[in-house]
């Protein structure tokens, strides 16, 4: 990411350019903040006490004593909010009353982009909450007297100080500060080359072509040198390329193409057409050619369509061949009736060949579904079909589910629910004919918090599950969850768990089965963004022994720098699993760690554009 | 033959970076009359000899106490003066305070807190979209939007 930074000065036109008495930018933020800035727009020159610009969300507002000039014209007002690219702006007075004078090109605008314009006299909570505190907080900020933005919106500056966390760290006669928020037109770059101990020599590079609303394509080269390091088993070096192109063929059909190619022998390519229709059918045309390590390359021919028929349904076709023979196709409709009922069609056949040997499996499913859901309960009829021609088994399998809508009650501190589910399978192999057929029904019962005195409040929540099935083996599952919760002050929370679980199979007379229990305190400390912990402690009642404990501990150390650790203790082995530490900077749109892991004994450093 | 190739790239790097980067960069001063915070809130508590907000927010309702403006200036060593003007929706000026003087005796003040506050009654001509700027010696300084709705 920084590599990027650091890259030499763009030769890309410069968009506008701002001097003043003081001007920084956050790298993190990419945001300026600027004093006494002068700046030219619309073939006025520009004074303002103070600058205020967030790069991302192309926002320009100067603010406090802001004059337009040009000859024979003087404009005054206290914020000018501006577009450079569109080249308009709008000046605004706080006088008796909010005075609005708007400048530049607006002829030819729509409702919609006027209305935008509008809006640009109160700016988002982003300008407001922009402030030089704020810009001086960041990991990276630059100061200088010049900056300029690029048409690409890249920042540059002039005699430019680097303050890393706070402190000046060096000076730059002229520096790109940011790293570019937006794509270059058409070109080749070279992204990185770096070296790693793990990875040897790295060399990223990129080319990429584009024409106006027709043509986009981005062509990747990565290349890995590992013949440099020691003791590396694998090959010398690797190189991948990858391709992505669009085509815009006309307003209703464009064109996509991705490829791929690796140096172990490894390659894909596809190309896909879009055709739309109409405002509700489209059909997608692929032609793809696949080659994995080790195995011969398939070449598929495909397409696939959907339409949108309103009142009528939905229906999505799709279709797909490959030169070996192999043939995959599917057909869905669905539509909802009468408000309440819907209707769900899918069927699928699927020729592939077997791995390894000249057969192909050969298999058909299909289903419907049909399902009724009103306010008080819910009711859905399946049927699923599997035919497995090549192994001559057909499975068929009708199901029914009934349950009841969660339902309050008790002034709406309990909730309860009721499902029933029916399955029945018909499975024929040849002339062999096997049946079985199973009934679960599930009940829970729950309560919303209860609050038993100021800052201690109780829930819970008891489950009970009955599974029948034709082989009478019966289960009979229960559990019970309770948890209280004390706010011992603010921010501070103490919580209880206790959690019972059983299961029991029952077969003619006999009853077998287990249970088990948990008892777990929590403790938890969030009293404001610099400090968000909790520990526990697990204890098996049953058994009468300590189980486990777990910590997750994060606090802010100093400037945005956070200190994390992730701690598992197992009382049973009497032994530390695992201890994670963290050293955690955010810095807007990058973050930076140390990082500890007691399992891979590693130390590692990181930098991750967010 | 190895160290050859680390002089060459040091001197590689020394040429370019000489190019690039200077020592010779003065330091530019920080502003003054710095504008740290500016926050609308429903409360204010003593923070020391300061000022603190508290329950900031940009959304109120009808039948809130009021509208707090909080700000909070950095670096002041002038003497200065300080206004608030709240704009109600539809852009007319609903209140301006007198210009309050600061630091008279021009000494240096680290911090400087300040706030006013719109007393909000509860009628529906108070609802919508409000504006309310500051102004350090008549000119703006910050601005803050915030809404107050309806019940």
């Amino acid at each position: 990411m920084l590599s990027a930074t650091f890259h030499l000065v763009s030769a890309e036109k410069i968009l506008i350019e701002f001097k003043g008495s003081y001007l920084a930018y956050s790298y993190d933020f990419s945001q300026i903040y600027g004093e006494d800035v002068r700046f030219r727009i619309l073939t006025y020159e520009v004074s303002c006490d103070h600058l205020k610009i967030d790069i991302s969300a192309r926002l320009f507002y100067a603010y406090g004593s802001v004059v337009l000039k040009k000859e024979g014209e003087r404009l005054e007002g206290d914020e000018f909010f501006f577009n450079p690219e569109e080249k308009r702006g709008t000046l605004v007075s706080y006088k008796d009353i909010v005075e609005v004078k708007r400048l530049g090109s607006r002829e030819g605008l729509g409702a919609a982009e006027a209305e935008k314009e509008e809006d640009i006299a109160f700016p988002t909570d982003l300008l407001e909450t922009l402030t030089l505190s704020k810009l001086q907080s960041s990991l990276f900020y630059f100061t200088c007297e010049i900056i300029q933005v690029t048409e690409a919106y890249e920042v540059l500056g002039e005699r430019v100080i680097l303050h890393l966390e706070g402190l000046e760290a060096v000076g730059f006669n002229k520096f790109k500060l940011s790293s570019g928020l937006k794509q270059r037109s058409s070109g080749f770059s070279l992204d990185k080359i770096w070296f790693t101990k793990s990875q040897g020599i790295i060399a990223r590079g990129s080319y990429r072509y584009r024409t106006p609303d027709r043509v986009n394509s981005l062509t990747q080269l990565n290349y890995e040198e590992r013949s440099v390091l020691k003791d590396y088993v694998g090959p010398d070096r690797q190189v991948d390329i990858l391709n992505s192109t669009s085509f815009v063929i006309d307003k209703d059909t464009n064109a996509s193409f991705t490829g791929n190619y690796n140096s172990s022998n490894l390659w894909n390519a596809s190309l896909v057409l879009n055709k739309k229709w109409s405002q509700s059918f489209s059909t997608n045309f692929d032609i793809s050619y696949n080659k994995p390590i080790n195995f011969k390359g398939e070449t598929w021919f495909g397409f696939d369509s959907t339409l949108y028929g309103g009142h009528w349904g939905d229906l999505a076709l799709a279709g797909r061949y490959e030169v070996q023979d192999q043939v995959l196709g599917s057909l869905t409709y669905g539509k909802t009736f009468l408000e309440r009922f819907s209707l769900l069609l899918n069927s699928m056949y699927s020729k592939i060949k077997i791995v390894g040997s000249d057969d192909y499996s050969e298999i058909f499913t299909g289903g419907v579904s049909l399902s009724y859901d009103s306010r008080v309960f819910n009711l859905s009829s399946d049927y699923y079909l599997n035919h497995d021609l090549f192994g001559s088994q057909l499975l068929s399998q009708p199901q029914l589910r009934v349950g009841i809508n969660p339902f309050t009650f008790y002034g709406g501190i309990l909730v309860a629910s009721v499902t029933n589910i029916f399955i029945y399978s018909d499975v024929k192999l040849g002339a062999e004919h096997q049946d079985s057929y199973s009934n679960n029904t599930i009940f829970s019962l729950s309560t919303q918090p209860m609050y038993m005195v100021p800052g201690l409040s109780l829930d819970m929540s008891v489950a009970v599950e009955q599974f029948l099935e034709k082989e009478d083996r019966n289960f009979t599952s229960g559990g019970f969850i309770g948890r209280a919760t004390a706010e011992i002050r603010r921010g501070f929370f103490l919580e209880g768990l206790y959690n019972f679980q059983s299961r029991r199979r029952t077969r003619d007379w006999l009853i077998e089965g287990t249970s088990s229990q948990d008892l777990s305190a929590i403790f938890r400390a969030n009293p404001s963004n610099r400090l968000n912990s909790w520990v526990s402690f697990s204890y098996d009642p049953k058994n009468g022994r300590w189980t486990q404990s777990f910590a997750d501990i994060s606090f802010e150390v100093i400037r945005k720098w956070k200190f994390h650790t992730l701690v598992n203790y197992d009382f049973i082995l009497d032994k530390l699993n695992n201890i994670d530490l963290f050293l955690v900077r955010e810095a807007g749109r990058v973050q930076l760690r140390f990082m500890w892991r007691s399992l891979s004994k590693q130390f590692s450093v990181e930098l991750i554009p967010r | 033959m190895k160290n050859r190739w680390i002089f060459i790239f040091c001197v590689i790097t020394l040429f370019v970076g000489e190019r690039c980067v200077s020592f010779k960069i003065e330091p530019l001063p920080e502003p003054e009359k710095l504008v740290k915070t500016l926050v609308l809130c429903k409360g204010i508590i003593p923070d020391g000899e300061l000022l603190a907000p508290v329950d900031e927010t940009a959304d109120f309702v009808l039948g809130d106490s009021g509208v707090i403006c909080f700000l909070e200036l950095t670096n002041v060593s002038q003497a200065m003066t300080l206004k608030w003007k709240w704009y109600a929706p539809g852009g007319a000026l609903f209140k301006e305070t007198s210009a309050v003087p600061v630091n008279e005796n021009r000494l240096y003040i680290e911090t400087v807190t300040a706030y006013d506050k719109l007393d909000t009654q509860d009628e529906e001509r108070f609802a919508g979209r409000w504006v309310v700027v500051i102004l350090i010696d008549g000119e703006l300084a910050g601005r803050q939007t915030f809404s107050i709705h309806g019940q």
